[in-house]
């Protein structure tokens, strides 16, 4: 049985209950309003506390910790959920009933998550110089080397070019250089104290532990009561009348192009269900719209798809091109959303694009990744929290009308080219 | 069916190899939503000599052509295969490997229907003129977004210094050129050597009732034909048994903003196909965790000197005909890092990271890794199907990870590091490149 209780106010644990894995997925997340000025430091944070602690000096120490748990996997991530930025401090542990002898491997991964959360490798209100400095380069050359990855570096200046209205939703989820250069050692421990005091925890376990223990456990992190955050998870900007188009040229051998779209439908708010037909049938699936006819019949690309952000009310294109092919693929993705806008798909195209979504939810609850993910989703939409009957009933309920009608919502913003000149082979 | 329990991992197998070879694998999990199976040959893309079905003479065929054929072999007269699994609410894909070619499902419903699915288009090729090329645009594109990806031009480039003969070093999508000769003939014929039943094995895992399951693909294969096996010869060209073929250093630049390094290791004696060379590659595998992993002195020292970062990464790489392993990261100084790794592997035998104590540790953490990878469907049935060890499987590494000492961890480092064995390739970004 599920179980869910605010640890104080703010603080939520819920713990899920399943004999399905055979280890123990413990998550903490931090949730804050997205602001340009915290994204950086919240991604550099993650770094540190990951390398090391009072308790773990070293890389080493930490590390060593974490074969002896029988090789538990610790991580921090952080990651954007429209309005909001989510630092998610991920821990798994084998079920210590699959381990020889008698083993508390559970009991000892919290009492690890405890000590590298709250006994920080600070002195004096500053994290370690040399911990501080080792990481702030090793993350400004890591900012720097997003340019030799072409998919992402294309999507990240689509965004930046979309989102013109927010600052916050163009700095990259782990951050940007520029305001990496501001952050100090003394700074960081202060905002570092900030998020522990007034983020929103949300706190997950999934796996076969008893749920009285667990809370035992996790009622001892000092985790006091915080103010509600009120903020309005969706983000959403006017949408423009003129697309606004950049082209970069760069020495590559592979041109992108990228395009944004604006759509008015939000994360299991009305109209979401068609809309998320609608994505599929466009480039969201494997028999989509795009992929048929930019890849398979124009033989144009190798990859041709489509991408649904429910929480910013955003579709992307993304493709890999010749560039010499530019204007005959901007002319198929027209043709397609059309298409598309216009109801003139196959039924059996609108069937498989309903029995795929449909394989895909079900298929997510083999993921312990996925059900903790989906935990926390649920939290921040409480409409999202549906049973997999309903999701298939209203998924199997969507009318050609609904898909044509929410296909005519999607509105072309933005289009990013990154246009290449033959590199060096 | 023969049926064998891992008691630690408590798991069960059930295996039956059918009347026309084929092997199947089946692995039965509680509780799970969806079903995963893959359809494998022992077909890659390092075979391209070899004596076609029916014929006694070896062929030479374009590199690239076992990555072409997967691509292919999803088009049929009536149409796309995708369709078909997708009007059944099924996922499907396939990859190619230097060694293997894999068809695969992922499905939560019309498990039968989907298994049908993937026998049949598996088992019934059809090329033609027209759509082989077309696929030459796509795969054209595919081959231009791998050749933008500095990390894969890393790995070749050092692959390329290992095995200067071995087709190993070829990309696996074979290059503009190469895939412009392939023909639908040539394809044929490769099918009908590679895919005989006896060639491949079905691995299907998830929420399936073993016996039922069996019994379906039983059912599927009694209506059809198969041409009588026939035995596969291949052959590879013949590379220095001592290491002096390989190319000991190369660079180029690339416009990028971070440089990389990548040192090379060959494996210069052959590993045997059975339990004693799952053992070897397990070995290996303890041997670099002890050295290069995060809990050792050697990486917190090359970390804190900034000569790595969270960039840096080990592998090994052991199939059919060639083994290899490799270590690399991002660096501004490309250099200073293949000299610190050398220095680390010429003098590993009296590393103080190579104790008893080190051992003990990356085995619990080994087993502990091993364990969680049971909750991965696609990743035991992709690894037991992709190994090559006979009887022996990732089910038996509970056992082989318990039963390695450090005296085997010594042995294995003097024959498999080897100062003739090594080689280096550098990316330096393009000399007056800044690119914004």
């Amino acid at each position: 049985m599920v179980t869910k209780k605010e640890l104080a106010n703010g603080v939520t644990l819920t713990v899920l209950p399943t004999t399905q894995f055979k280890t123990t997925r413990i998550v903490l997340n931090f949730i804050a309003p997205l602001a340009a000025a915290t994204i950086t430091q919240r991604s550099l944070l993650a770094s540190l506390l990951e390398t090391n602690s009072q308790d773990y000096p070293t890389q080493a120490d930490l590390a060593a910790k974490l074969s002896a748990l029988y090789g538990a996997n610790f991580g921090i991530s952080v990651s954007k959920r429209g309005n909001v930025h989510v630092f998610s401090v991920v821990m798994t542990v084998v079920n210590d009933k699959f381990l020889p002898g008698a083993t508390t491997v559970l009991t000892e991964g919290l009492a690890f998550l405890k000590q590298v959360l709250w006994r920080p490798n600070v002195t004096a209100s500053r994290f370690d110089a040399a911990t501080f400095n080792r990481e702030k380069t090793n993350m400004q050359a890591y900012l720097a080397s997003v340019y030799d990855n072409k998919q992402a570096y294309a999507s990240l200046q689509l965004q930046e070019l979309y989102f013109k209205n927010s600052t916050a939703q163009r700095v990259p989820s782990f951050g940007n250089e520029a305001d990496l250069q501001a952050i100090t050692a003394s700074s960081l421990y202060t905002y570092y104290q900030q998020m522990l005091a007034q983020d929103q925890v949300a706190i997950t376990v999934l796996g076969d532990v008893d749920a009285e223990q667990v809370t035992a456990l996790l009622t001892d992190l000092p985790l006091t009561a915080r103010t509600a955050d009120t903020t309005d998870l969706f983000y959403q900007q006017p949408a423009i009348s003129s697309v606004v188009e950049k082209t970069d040229i760069q020495p590559t051998n592979q041109a992108k192009l990228n395009l944004a779209y604006q759509v008015p439908t939000y994360y299991y708010q009305p109209n979401y269900y068609a809309l998320l037909m609608a994505n599929g049938i466009f480039g969201g699936s494997p028999m989509s719209l795009l992929f048929t006819n930019v890849r398979e019949r124009a033989s144009l690309a190798y990859y041709a798809s489509s991408s649904y952000d429910a929480f910013r009310g955003l579709i992307t294109v993304q493709t890999g091109i010749d560039a010499a092919n530019v204007a005959q693929v901007k002319q198929i993705i027209a043709t397609q959303l059309a298409t598309l806008q216009a109801g003139e798909f196959s039924n059996e195209l609108l069937a498989q694009t309903k029995a795929t979504l449909k394989n895909q939810y079900i298929t997510g609850l083999d993921s312990a990744g996925y059900l903790t993910s989906q935990e926390l989703v649920q939290q921040l939409v409480p409409a999202s929290a549906v049973a997999t009957e309903e999701f298939i009933a209203q998924l199997t309920a969507v009318t050609k009308e609904q898909i044509v009608a929410a296909a005519q919502t999607i509105k072309l913003q933005a289009v990013y080219f990154l246009s290449s000149q033959e590199a060096g082979k | 069916m023969e049926t064998t329990h891992y008691a630690t991992l408590d798991e069960t197998l059930y295996q039956q190899t059918l009347a026309n070879g084929l092997q199947v694998t089946m692995l039965p999990k509680a509780g799970y939503h969806k079903t995963y199976a893959v359809m494998t040959t022992n077909y890659g893309s390092i075979d391209n000599y070899f004596v076609p079905a029916g014929g006694s003479d070896y062929t030479t065929v374009p590199a690239g052509i076992a990555h072409f054929l997967e691509h292919k072999m999803f088009e049929k007269k009536a149409g796309d295969i995708f369709e078909v699994f997708s009007r059944n609410g099924a996922s499907a894909n396939a990859f190619t490997s230097f060694t293997r070619t894999s068809y695969l499902f992922s499905a939560t419903d019309n498990i039968k229907t989907n298994l049908d699915t993937l026998l049949d288009f598996v088992q019934d090729p059809y090329f033609t003129e027209a759509s082989v090329n077309k696929e030459k645009g796509i795969i054209g594109q595919e081959i231009e977004m791998y050749e933008d990806d500095p990390n894969w031009r890393l790995f070749f480039g050092i692959i390329e210094n290992l095995y200067p003969k071995h087709p190993v070093h070829e990309d696996i999508a074979g290059t503009i050129d190469s895939i412009a000769k392939i023909t639908p003939e040539q394809l044929y014929q490769a099918y009908h050597t590679f895919y005989q039943p006896s060639n491949m094995n079905l691995f299907v895992v998830g929420n399936i009732d073993p016996v039922e399951t069996l019994a379906w693909i039983e059912a599927n294969q009694a209506d059809k034909e198969f041409a009588p096996a026939t035995p596969i010869q291949r052959q590879f060209p013949e590379e220095a048994s001592d290491g002096s073929d390989i190319i000991p250093y190369r660079m180029t630049q690339l416009p990028v903003k971070r440089g990389k390094s990548i040192v090379g290791i060959k494996g210069l004696a052959p590993v045997s196909r059975d339990r004693a060379g799952l053992k070897y590659r397990t070995e290996l595998n303890l041997l670099f965790d002890m050295l290069f992993g995060d809990s050792s002195q050697n990486y917190l020292q090359l970390y804190d000197q900034g000569i790595v970062d969270d960039s840096f990464g080990y592998e090994l790489d052991l199939a059919r005909t060639y083994h290899f392993a490799t270590l690399s990261g991002d660096t501004e100084k490309p250099q200073q890092f293949s000299d610190a790794i050398i220095s680390l592997l010429e003098k590993a035998s009296d590393n103080p990271d190579l104790n008893a104590n080190r051992l003990a540790l990356v085995k619990k953490e080994a087993l502990g890794r091993m364990l969680q990878s049971m909750n991965a469907l696609e990743y035991i049935a992709n690894t037991y199907s992709g190994d090559d060890f006979g009887d022996a499987s990732l089910f038996d590494l509970v056992n082989i990870i318990d039963e390695i000492t450090l005296t085997d961890i010594q042995s294995v480092l003097k024959q498999f590091v080897r100062s003739a064995a090594l080689s280096v390739f550098h990316i330096e970004p393009l000399a007056g490149d800044d690119a914004k």
